[in-house]
This record gives structure tokens, sequence and C-alpha cells, in this order.
């Protein structure tokens, strides 16, 4: 990096600020991050304990979803027309989003009814179709966010093909600690396949995730002059965020948690996830707060 | 497909801000909005830096970032001339333009108060519509004045000619605009360049200069 580079020369978008200089975006923020972590938790928990079979948990899912939901409509400037957001699925990703949302809760919430109102033998006639489709929306569920942010053409942090890797491996890697933690708690895995190879199947994922990352900042520093900045805001101005939220509780914590998994106990397992989902937030949280744009000239 | 544009002669503009009033006066933009602002750069180094003036708008892309990522299509191209505008009863605010435009010309409109005096006086242009709250706002190249053949606000008021709206290409014309010149030859002649090329937007705004 080129020491001219300097974050102080960074105006903050909305400022009154008439120079000519990169700029941090201001529009998305925190409520965002969480929105989006939400998302990707609701989905996690509820794919998790159908696999499982479990109602109340299934019923959770939804609700943290339905909860992101909400959360999400009190960003918009006009929340009453948030239906209006399915309009242009051709093109835009906020678009695509909104609609599996749509979907997943509309089928989730057809899923879990078919387990209340029993009888009608639908879900078995249908399976496995239902739970794949719901694993495929979930899955897009948590890519759509990378793939808003990649395609905004102003934040050169952002606007890369490995920003959807990332938000799905951070995902990824929130969820299938959830299972894990389920089948620890259960004492046996929802999945067709033993705990042990959850935990491995985790643990790679969570290595995934750290390298992701790493690679993801070694590459944009060698990028453009704002990507440059953006990594800059995030690793010097943000650095408790950073090493702190994102590194020690996001990816270091649950790191030594599953990989001693057989010696402590599923509460430990829990904290792990509790850390894992901190860690969830931070990250995207640390990755639109180090959204900046380029100088205009 | 684009059919205006304005070409920006830095070395005339004097910073005198005369086009942001005047934007200003014509849409009635909320506190703490422009439309229009001039930028300020230093060029140069000592003994022979000088300040130089950089007025900036929506660059009303042919490739507009903002229209792509609108999940409402509340952001959309004029069909008849390209002018990039948005639905206000369409747009919910979401604040994705915004994030996607690389000139930071989108504007989210938090208080459409246009208060002077500690909001004593609202100022309010009678048959002007202003963006309501919640909404995204933005340059509209006087759209209103173009339909009537008249160049935007900021043209018309700068005082030293340094704003040239017009045609990007004089194939395009029509009998409704025909007092507006063609900027392809004054483009092509002054070497003029657009913002952030490597953007890939196909901006229509460009500098000479």
């Amino acid at each position: 990096m080129t020491d001219s580079l300097d974050t102080r020369s960074i105006i903050e978008q909305g400022q009154l600020n008439f120079t000519v200089a990169p700029k941090r975006q201001t529009i998305w923020g925190g409520r965002e991050a969480f929105v989006f972590s939400l998302e990707g938790i609701g989905v996690g928990v509820f794919l998790a304990f159908m696999l499982a079979g479990q109602v109340t948990a299934m019923i959770t899912g939804l609700g943290l979803l339905a909860l992101a939901v909400l959360l999400l409509l009190s960003h918009l400037g006009h929340p009453s027309r948030a239906w209006m957001a399915i309009r242009n699925v051709r093109r835009s990703w906020i678009s695509r989003g909104t609609v599996m949302i749509g979907f997943f809760l509309a089928l989730g919430g057809l899923y879990v009814g078919s387990f209340l109102l029993p009888g009608s033998g639908a879900r078995e006639a249908l399976a496995p179709l239902p739970e794949v489709l719901l694993a495929l929306a979930g899955l897009f569920i948590l890519l759509y966010p990378g793939f808003a942010m990649a395609t905004s053409p102003a934040i050169p942090f952002w606007n890369n093909g490995l920003m959807p890797i990332l938000s799905l491996a951070n995902g990824l890697a929130s969820g299938g600690l959830i299972l894990v933690a389920v089948a620890a708690t259960t004492k046996a895995s929802p999945v067709p396949a033993p705990l042990d190879t959850l935990v491995a199947g985790e643990l790679l994922v969570l290595a995934c995730l750290t390298l992701f990352l790493a690679s993801y900042i070694a590459v944009m520093r060698r990028a453009g002059a704002a990507a440059q900045l953006s990594v800059r805001v995030l690793l010097n101005d943000n650095r408790g965020l950073f090493w702190g939220g994102i590194v020690v509780v996001g990816l270091v914590v649950p790191i030594v948690l599953v990989a001693t998994n057989l010696s402590v106990s599923a509460s430990d397992l829990w904290f792990g996830v509790a850390a894992r989902l901190v860690g969830d937030v931070a990250l995207r949280h640390g990755l639109l707060k180090a959204g900046v744009y380029d100088a205009v000239l | 497909m684009s059919k205006y544009g304005m070409v920006i002669d830095l070395d005339r503009c004097n910073g005198c801000n005369a086009c942001v009033i005047a934007c200003k006066v014509e849409h009635n933009t909320a506190n703490g909005i422009h439309f229009t602002k001039i930028l300020e750069r230093e060029v140069g180094t000592y003994p022979n830096a000088n300040r130089q003036f950089v007025p900036v708008l929506c660059n009303h892309c042919e490739d507009a970032p903002c229209v792509e990522v609108c999940p409402t299509k509340a952001s959309y191209s004029r069909e008849k001339d390209g002018i990039v505008l948005v639905d206000w009863d369409k747009c919910i605010g979401c604040g994705a333009c915004v994030l996607a435009c690389p000139y930071d010309q989108r504007f989210q409109v938090k208080d459409e108060s246009t208060g002077f005096l500690g909001s004593l006086v609202d100022f309010i242009k009678a048959d002007t519509k202003r963006a309501p709250s919640g909404v995204i706002a933005k340059c509209d190249f006087c759209y209103h004045r173009v339909d009537e053949g008249r160049a935007p606000a900021c043209v018309e008021t700068c005082p030293t000619d340094a704003r040239m709206f017009g045609l990007v290409d004089e194939a395009l014309r029509t009998e409704t605009d025909k007092e507006f010149p063609a900027l392809d030859r004054v483009v092509s002649r002054n070497n003029a360049f657009s913002l952030l090329p490597d953007k890939n937007t196909r901006p229509n705004v460009y500098y000479i200069g």
C-alpha cells in the first residue's frame, strides 16, 4: 500500500464537505448487517431443525426470518411500499432476495403446518421435494446479500466475485455450527451423517471462511486506491471490530470449541454458536463500514 | 438511448456556486441536499499550485447502475431521451441506488424541510414538487424545462458559460430540441473526458479543461 493513502482523507457520505476525495458510505451499517445475519440465522435454525423434525425450533427459525424482514422494513424510507421490491427480479439482487424470503416463509409455513395438522400425507408424498426446495431457497438467502454488495460498481471493496463467496461462507459457518450444537445436544445427528463428520465439515467451513477472509483482504490490499483505503478502514480504524469481533469471537472461539468438541459440553458448543453469531454480524458490519467510494477525479 | 448530455469547462468554472443555488431553487431541495455541487481540489505544486473547481451532478449514465439495482423499478431511464429519473411513488428508500452510483449523486431525503434561519422560514417554490421524506432524490436534468425547450437551471444560470447542455449526437435532433447545441463535436475537439470511466457506466456528462 502506498503511504499517501490515509484514511483521514476520507470524507463521510452526507457530510457537507466539497473536496474531491474518497468517500465512506453511510447508507448501510449495523442495522443492515444485523438484518442480513438474522436472515441467515433464521434460515439456518429452520433447516437444521427441519432435518431433526423439531417443529417448535422450525417455527423459531421462521420467526427469526420474519423478525429480520420486520427490521428490514424499519430501514426503508417507505416501509408500506416494501412489497414493490419484487418488481425487478430480472436485474436486482435485492428483488431476488425479497422474492426468495417470501417463498421460504410461505413454503416453510406450509411445511410446519403439515406437522401441526397431520393426516393429509402431502409432506410424505412429496418428500424430499419440499426439503430440497427449502434448502435451495435457504442457500439463496445466504448468498443474496453478498451479490447485492458485489454488484455495486461504486464501491471497489465490495465489487468483486469473492464477496458472495465470503458472504456464503459466513452464513454456512454459522448454520453449520448450529447443526453441530443441535447434534451434540440431542446426542443424535439430525442429518444422515455421524457427529464426527458434522464436526469435520464445520471445521472445514470455518477454515475456508478464515482463508477467504484473509485472501479477500490480501487481494484488496493490492487493488485500487479506494479498496486499499477500505482495508485500512477495516484493519486500522475499526481494529476492535475486526480483531476482536470478527477474528477472535467469530473465528478463533468457534474453531477452538468445535475442534475440542469431544471434550466440551453441549452448552459450551452453544456458547460457540453465540460467539459465531456475534462474529457473523461483526463481519458483515465490518465489510459494510469499510465501503469507500473512489474520488471522482 | 441517451439523447442529452452536458459538457463542463473546468477552465471557465470559477466556483461561484450560482448553479448550486439555481438548482436548489428549481427543485426545492431539502436542507443539505444538493443535486449539483462544486467540488474543489488543489492542482499543481508550489509555486504553480492552483485551485480547481469541479462541478458534479448526476451523469445520466447510459448504463446506469442505479437503475439496474433498484428493486422496485422506481429508478428508470426515460425512454424518449435517457434522462435518469426516480419515481417517488415507487421508491421505497432502500438506498441500493445510492450505494451503486459511483458519483455519489443520489440522496436519501430524511427530512424534506427546506428551512432557513433555524427552520423559521421554509422556502418553497409553489409550482415545483419537492422530494418527499423517505425517498431518494437526484438531479433530473431539469426535464420539465428540457421538455419546454429550455436548458437546465444550472446551465442557464452559469455566469461564465462553463456548462453546456445539448444533444449527445447531432443525428438525434428533432423539432422539439432545435434550441440545444450538439455536443459531439465539442467533446471530440476538446478531448473531453468523463469521470470514473473505469466504472463502465457510459456517463453523459463530460469535462474539458
